[in-house]
């Protein structure tokens, strides 16, 4: 069988018949876009955006909101990013940027988090002792226990998360 | 004054389908061999209906035709493109809009905000008319397609059931007023059981000048 064409009457009344009883299929999936331009601040971003191959039949988009992900994290988008677009439910009323490109491979952590510092394991003293109202110099080596916990007490607002 | 006709030019046959929902369509052949107009009015009797050639050809000195209620222009494409509105984004605007690009007119009695954006995909406009309006719209007289269903009302004119068929939910009449005989509409008879809605049309003119209308039940 030879592929579909606009030509082919049979297949081509089908498709119509189709589209009539589901006219949201056009909306249903995950396209690929790519961000023209951020709105706001964070984490009220909106994204102005286009589709990355023109032929899918979907227009630019601008402000459309950002949908957070499971673990609510948002991100910082930038001009020029790859990101995916769904519509909800797929209802042309609903666009929604599900997910951004990866910025980079790094994980982040959040506030109150543990974390652990490494200090060089050893570090020289130089300085003066006093002992009876006399002080006296001397040197010596402190040895630090690694690793040093504790938690993260401050953070930046461009990425939140729960 | 011919009995049937197309953009004036004398129809030999007629079958003209009106459905309870969608555009309406006749098969129409006119014994002319000049290349009729793309819009014109379709009469039926005292029906008159606005169409426009869907495809048409030429056979043995008469012309063929398929006509469509309105402007011949719902299954023509739309440019994708989207809508911001912070007031809201009203369906009248988007089938106004689609309407005017390929030619149609349109008539949306309740309106209503679809959402603060909207994106139009770049489809047959036909497509954006199913999204907004469902299987309620239908194409009136002059062509307008109205965004509602038929006006509900009892069949007033005399009219003379001639068949039934109960199995295929098909009442065939005899009548002088084609124009009543329209979708949604109630008629009674002493040869029918109950109030029956009309669901669609069929009229028919035959060669020998014979007319038939067979109308659908539920």
């Amino acid at each position: 069988m030879t592929n579909p064409t606009p030509d082919d009457r049979l297949l081509d009344w089908f498709r119509k018949l189709v589209r009539s009883v589901f006219p949201r299929m056009q909306y249903t999936g995950v396209f690929d876009y790519v961000i023209t331009g951020v709105n706001g601040e964070a984490p009220s971003f909106t994204l102005d955006v286009a589709p990355a191959d023109p032929s899918i039949g979907l227009p630019s988009l601008n402000a459309v909101a950002i949908l957070a992900s499971v673990s609510s994290m948002t991100a910082t988008p930038s001009t020029g990013m790859a990101c995916e677009l769904v519509f909800l439910d797929a209802n042309p009323s609903k666009p929604r940027v599900s997910g951004i490109e990866a910025a980079g491979a790094n994980p982040v952590a959040r506030l109150g988090d543990q974390c652990m510092s490494f200090l060089p394991p050893t570090t020289q003293i130089i300085g003066n002792v006093v002992i009876a109202g006399t002080p006296s110099p001397f040197t010596g080596t402190i040895i630090t226990p690694n690793p040093i916990t504790g938690t993260i007490t401050q953070g930046s607002g461009r990425a939140r998360t729960q | 004054m011919n009995f049937a006709s197309y953009a004036s030019a004398r129809a030999a046959t007629v079958s003209l389908v009106v459905p309870r929902y969608g555009r309406w369509s006749a098969d129409v052949l006119v014994a002319l061999d000049d290349v009729v107009p793309d819009v014109g009015p379709l009469v039926f009797g005292n029906l008159t209906l606005q169409g426009a050639v869907r495809r048409q050809a030429l056979y043995g000195g008469s012309r063929s035709l398929r006509l469509v209620g309105g402007f011949n222009g719902w299954q023509k494409d739309v440019p994708a493109q989207q809508y911001r509105l912070s007031s809201g984004v009203r369906a009248s605007l988007l089938l106004g809009d689609a309407a005017r690009i390929v030619g149609e007119r349109v008539n949306v009695p309740s309106d209503r905000v679809v959402g603060d954006t909207f994106t139009r995909a770049n489809a047959p406009a036909a497509q954006l008319l199913a999204e907004l309006a469902g299987a309620f719209w239908y194409v009136d007289a002059s062509g307008t397609t109205q965004i509602a269903d038929w006006p509900a009302a009892p069949i007033r004119s005399e009219f003379v059931v001639i068949d039934q068929k109960g199995g295929a939910g098909v009442v065939t009449i005899a009548t002088e007023d084609y124009a009543e005989w329209m979708p949604n509409k109630s008629f009674t008879s002493v040869f029918t059981q109950g109030t029956a809605t009309v669901c669609g049309v069929r009229m028919h003119v035959s060669a020998d000048g014979i007319a038939r209308v067979e109308v659908l039940t539920q």
